[in-house]
């Protein structure tokens, strides 16, 4: 379901800015835009009114409403989101010729295709969830998932590198390593106190990022150094909130910092949460990128 | 400099009077684009082609006569003489109010072989070299190593040797996909900033380098978005993007199949695409990886014509590395050749240079005859060794062996040959 203005645009993007339509941000941005006023505007019209269905009535329908419009068009966009990232996999583009400008500008795209992907769920649910908990607790979740996704800001410049089993095979494997360091220093070591336990962590993440690091600058990449550095980029949310903490925000308490950042709790969307969070982790994104790509243009030494 | 765009005028005369109009027309895009910088003489040109396939198509639906068919072919025949005429009369003109833009001059200094021949050929600039280039993988055990080569623009270097024996490794290496254990590796017509000898650095390179793998990669929306994408990148866009995606898509014979997607299109198909998406924004090196391996007969003469035109294009002569185990199709094509046998260099230079310093001469034989009495047959003459490799003789002689006096004793004796080949100085002799 293509209108012909659309494809014309389409293919002017496509001869004329090849980073522009590779992000897919005219389709992303179309449908996202058009469903998301859809549902603003009309959404309501597919929910029960509190008013109308009496007390009991008014409590079921919400506890209801925050599962059919709240988690689940999030969870929806969330597979939009994994579609995007398959697009995003499917053509090879060559990024080697931007600039360090041309690569925030390019992540800083990509995070707004992200964010349009969530758009129609953020809609659907300030047009139908009435209960104000409800639209907090919706709220929240989104920005959970939102702060994670900006991960996949970085992915369209990496992605190429690895098949899908083996990105999926990564992510698996540092769940598997986070139990694992977990399990030793908690478990065995009976280290306590979740900020101390952030900050192995913490340090953990920097010795992996800064082998990575020096590994890329002296160009001597393999393929596990490459799956090494998914893992850093992708992790990369998780461990910024603990700087938060260090540097003194949320009145150095490491719960608040990641309940604040991920949206456990206090208030969605917030400036703060957006320099903190999304600013730095783009800003760093952007860095990462331009770095790691420009190193993964030189040859690979393979064994 | 009017000596090259006459002799290829004259080809394309000769093609018309021997009415091989297809590639006369193939040959008549390559001269526009080598020639004419004149959007109008492409569209032209692309305009020649469509009527002619047209003309194909309708011939085929029977809906015009074999007359009708003879009458507008005889126009296309003279249109491709006026639009040819036309185009040397402008580029001679500008040749002499000395107009050339500085890439035609520049080319102009690396005159290619298919006019000059070769007292030009040591003057065409070197694209990469490499010296006692190695690669060791720990795991399997096997090296290459020794590998010395030139590439030079417009030049054609075909890679041979029995599977596993390195090639797909030392292309990985000169692409820059994979890091070289010991020697040297430069490209000095590529790297405009060069800090050292031994220091490539490949942002630049590779913006130069076309990799076409044994492997083709699947793709995404049809070819021709591919193609508009792959020239956007490489910053030709707008009407320019347009129109080198016509020709190119009209120059590899795939504008039919400009709105296919990959699943779509057969194996020989796919490889003309793959070669479409590396040459249409003219690279300077192109490294194709086996491509012959799965295309039937015709398909196989098509490219290797087209890789051997677009090299030695006037315009943007292109160095082409290529890899096959069709011997004789890649003599037929390459200008130099490198063998290699258990990841050593064999021999590397000069194709012509094949066998200079053989001790014997080496015939391959098919005929009905038992290997006894052949034997017998060839008793007079001075063969050393008679061996059924498995599909034909090879006869081993000295060197006064005579390829003709073999077939004058089989001719004599009513022996129906089958096939015979002098393999002295073919590469083939290389795997005997």
């Amino acid at each position: 379901m293509k209108p012909e203005f659309l494809k014309k645009i389409d293919n002017y993007l496509l001869v004329n800015y090849p980073v522009l339509w590779q992000s897919r941000i005219l389709w992303v941005g179309t449908y996202s835009l058009a469903l998301f006023a859809l549902f603003y505007f009309f959404g309501d019209r597919f929910d029960y009114e509190p008013y109308e269905n009496g007390e009991f009535s008014y409590y079921y329908h919400e506890r209801q409403d925050r599962v059919m419009f709240g988690i689940l068009p999030l969870f929806l966009s969330i597979l939009t989101l994994f579609y995007w990232l398959y697009t995003q996999y499917q053509q090879k583009i060559d990024y080697s010729k931007l600039s360090l400008g041309g690569f925030t500008a390019t992540t800083l795209l990509n995070f707004a295709c992200v964010v349009l992907l969530f758009l129609p769920a953020i809609g659907l649910a300030y047009s139908t969830l009435d209960f104000p908990r409800n639209l907090e607790n919706t709220w929240l979740g989104i920005q959970t998932v939102v702060t994670l996704a900006t991960a996949a800001s970085i992915l369209p410049f990496i992605l190429r590198q690895y098949t899908i089993i083996e990105t999926v095979l990564v992510i698996f494997f540092g769940f598997v390593y986070c139990i694992g360091v977990a399990l030793v220093f908690a478990g065995i070591l009976e280290v306590k106190g979740d900020s101390v336990m952030v900050t192995i962590f913490v340090i953990n993440y920097l010795a992996f990022l800064g082998y990575v690091l020096v590994k890329f600058a002296k160009r001597e990449i393999t393929q596990n150094l490459k799956r090494l550095a998914l893992l850093c980029v992708l992790a990369l949310p998780l461990v910024v909130p603990a700087f938060t903490y260090y540097a003194g925000y949320y009145n150095y308490r490491i719960e608040r910092a990641y309940e604040y950042a991920l949206g456990f709790k206090g208030d969605p969307f917030t400036l703060k949460w957006m320099v903190l969070h999304v600013v730095t982790v783009l800003t760093t994104y952007s860095l990462l990128a331009y770095f790691m790509y420009r190193s993964m243009v030189f040859p690979v030494k393979r064994k | 400099m009017s000596k090259r765009i006459n002799d290829r005028g004259i080809e394309i005369d000769l093609l018309l009077d021997d009415k091989n109009l297809p590639r006369a027309i193939i040959r008549l895009l390559d001269f526009v684009q080598d020639f004419s910088t004149n959007a109008s003489h492409v569209n032209a040109a692309l305009e020649i082609s469509t009527n002619q396939k047209q003309i194909i198509r309708d011939q085929e639906s029977q809906t015009i006569t074999y007359e009708q068919a003879l009458q507008r072919t005889a126009e296309i025949t003279q249109r491709i003489r006026q639009l040819k005429q036309d185009i040397a009369d402008v580029y001679l003109l500008a040749v002499h109010v000395n107009a050339e833009n500085t890439r035609q001059v520049q080319t102009e200094t690396t005159e290619p072989t298919n006019v000059a021949g070769e007292e030009f050929k040591e003057t065409m600039p070197i694209l990469m070299e490499c010296f006692g280039l190695s690669k060791y993988y720990r795991k399997s055990g096997f090296s290459l190593s020794g590998i010395d080569l030139h590439l030079r623009l417009g030049e054609i270097t075909g890679v041979v040797g029995e599977n596993g024996n390195g090639k797909t490794t030392l292309f990985k290496v000169i692409t820059g996909n994979l890091q070289h254990d010991a020697g040297v590796i430069a490209f000095p017509l590529l790297q405009k900033h060069q800090a050292s000898k031994d220091k490539v650095d490949w942002i630049e390179v590779k913006s130069e380098i076309a990799y076409v793998e044994q492997e083709l990669p699947s793709w995404h929306g049809t070819l021709k978005q591919n193609i508009h994408l792959e020239l956007a990148q490489h910053d030709i866009k707008g009407a320019y993007n347009e129109q080198n995606t016509a020709y190119i898509l009209e120059r590899l014979g795939l504008t039919e199949h400009a709105d296919k997607k990959w699943s779509e299109l057969s194996g020989g198909y796919k490889l003309r695409f793959a070669l479409a998406k590396a040459l249409v924004w003219r690279p300077k090196l192109l490294v194709i990886d086996e491509p012959l391996a799965n295309l039937d007969v015709r398909s196989q003469r098509i490219v290797l014509n087209d890789l051997k035109d677009l090299a030695k294009s006037a315009k943007y002569p292109i160095s082409i590395i290529i890899s096959s185990q069709h011997l004789h199709e890649i003599e037929s094509i390459a200008d130099n050749l490198m063998f290699l046998q258990k990841g050593r260099m064999v021999f590397s230079g000069d194709k012509n240079n094949i066998g200079d310093a053989r001790l014997h001469n080496f015939f391959e034989l098919s005929c009905v005859l038992e290997k006894r009495a052949l034997e017998s047959l060839l008793t007079g003459l001075p063969v050393s060794e008679i061996e059924h490799n498995g599909l034909s003789y090879v006869i081993t002689g000295s060197k006064e062996l005579d390829g003709q006096k073999i077939l004058e004793t089989l001719v004599q004796n009513n022996v129906e040959v089958e096939y015979f080949r002098n393999i002295s100085n073919s590469a083939k002799r290389l795997f005997l």
